[in-house]
């Protein structure tokens, strides 16, 4: 029964009787005799064995020798720098491109508009199918690039320049709209003074004034003033603007292909179209004019 | 003593020296006894572990040096082992001290003892022969293995037990 205990996983005699903690005699009554004598040969013949013991003094020398070799190589750290510095170089780069190059830019899609509050607290409404951009320097020079429609109202401060490919708009705080659609440029201005400058002529507009850029002639009027263009309340409004021009808007509104007679393109049109029903806006464009429209596979037809 | 020796820092020269002269043979036996891989790579490795020890000599207390350097060792090995793959069967040798008092039966016996317990040992398993070794050839206490392996004294205690077994089933019919 003794023996059996001795045999568990747990037992640590032979261990204890290495170590001396247990004695000779204590072993040999846990174990049999032929076990005690297998084990003390074991023991003796181990202890006059080893495996070939190292040369210290030589292995000292080989320590003292790669740590001279290791502060030789400590060049490598410094090219790790290099890396490091070029690493760091090219991020700054790209820093640099995103802060001063990089531009954000606005579009919407048709039938979309977005008001967007720049950074100055200037505000503006982008009408369907137009882009903005401005670069990230824009609260150090509020210069900013248009194509299609938006109305600006622009906080008082340094000059406020909206560019266009057709010409620039320069404020100083104010409100105003500025389309710049194929080649038809035109600035209303709502509130304060605008220079417009189209090629080489310049114009003043002030409030209830309109421009009009168009073919390369220019035309001034003034209307009673709204507070805000037409479009941002839902309504595309003309007043003697080409036929060409009001079909564009129109399909920039509900993105419908429009097929028309190509003689009554340069045709003016004076009215407002809707941009909440097309049936609605086909009536409004059609009946002053007196033309006919049908609908063919999604193709809207105007006729006379 | 402790107090004489609270300056005592390992990059001292003479600390790192005393440190080479306890540790260095123990540490290049020990690899051998782990890995089985030939003594000219396992002291290369040991001299390794002592150049690493000597870099980070300003971090770490002398007694700290022992375990930072059974640990590297044991990662500096498996970095080349995975190049080199080779298990060498370590051989054994008599000590020269006590191979002129015994008389050549005995030698003779002996000798087939030892091809036994070298064929023996080479099964073991890892951890059990390692331990073994360390406690048989480097005469290391299981409390001194303990540390410097950072196992529990009664671990040792069992791998010695379980290695012994094993060792005594060679020599059933000596």
């Amino acid at each position: 029964m003794k023996f059996s205990m001795m045999e568990a996983q747990n037992e640590t005699y032979l261990s204890d009787w290495l170590a001396g903690k247990i004695s000779d005699a204590q072993l040999k009554a846990l174990i049999p005799a032929e076990d005690f004598l297998a084990y003390q040969k074991i023991k003796i013949a181990l202890d006059g064995l080893e495996i070939k013991p190292p040369d210290t003094e030589q292995n000292f020398e080989a320590i003292r020798q790669k740590l001279v070799d290791k502060t030789h190589t400590k060049p490598k750290v410094v090219s790790l720098w290099r890396y490091v510095s070029i690493a760091a170089t090219v991020l700054a780069f790209f820093g640099l491109y995103h802060f001063f190059i990089a531009q954000n830019d606005v579009i919407t899609d048709f039938g979309k508009s977005r008001v967007i509050t720049l950074a100055d607290n200037s505000k503006v409404s982008l009408n369907a199918k137009s882009t903005l951009s401005y670069g990230n320097l824009f609260p150090y020079q509020r210069t900013l690039q248009l194509q299609g429609e938006a109305f600006f109202e622009v906080e008082k401060g340094s000059p406020f320049t909206v560019e266009t490919p057709l010409g620039e708009v320069l404020v100083l705080g104010t409100k105003f709209n500025v389309v710049a659609i194929g080649d038809l440029f035109e600035v209303k201005c709502y509130e304060g003074k605008v220079k417009v400058s189209h090629l080489n002529q310049s114009t003043i507009v002030t409030p209830g004034e309109s421009v009009r850029f168009y073919k390369g002639t220019s035309e001034n009027w003034a209307e009673t003033t709204t507070a805000k263009p037409t479009w941002i309340s839902g309504e595309s409004s003309f007043k003697k603007v080409p036929m060409r021009y009001v079909i564009t808007q129109f399909q920039n509104q509900y993105n419908v292909a429009v097929k028309y007679p190509k003689h009554i393109e340069n045709i003016k049109f004076t009215g407002t179209f809707t941009h909440k029903d097309v049936n609605v806006a086909l009536q409004s464009i059609c009946l002053p004019l007196q033309f006919k429209w049908s609908k063919n596979s999604g193709t809207i037809i105007l006729s006379e | 003593m402790k107090n004489e020796n609270q300056k005592a820092t390992l990059c001292s020269e003479s600390v790192f020296r005393s440190v080479f002269d306890t540790n260095f043979k123990v540490l290049r036996n020990f690899l051998v006894y782990k890995f089985r891989g030939d003594t000219e790579s396992a002291e290369d490795i040991a001299q390794n572990a002592f150049v690493k020890l000597w870099e980070n000599c300003g971090i770490l207390q002398p007694e700290q040096a022992k375990s930072f350097l059974y640990t590297t060792a044991i990662r500096l090995s498996l970095n080349t082992i995975k190049h080199n793959q080779v298990v060498t069967n370590f051989e054994l040798q008599f000590q020269a001290k006590s191979a002129h008092k015994e008389s050549p039966e005995f030698l003779m016996e002996a000798s087939e003892l030892k091809d036994q317990l070298e064929k023996a040992i080479n099964e073991l398993p890892e951890k059990q022969r390692t331990v073994f070794l360390m406690n048989r050839f480097d005469n290391q206490s299981y409390t001194e293995i303990a540390v410097a392996l950072d196992l529990s004294v009664k671990a040792v205690e069992k791998r010695m037990h379980l290695a012994l077994l094993s060792l005594r089933k060679v020599v059933k019919n000596v």
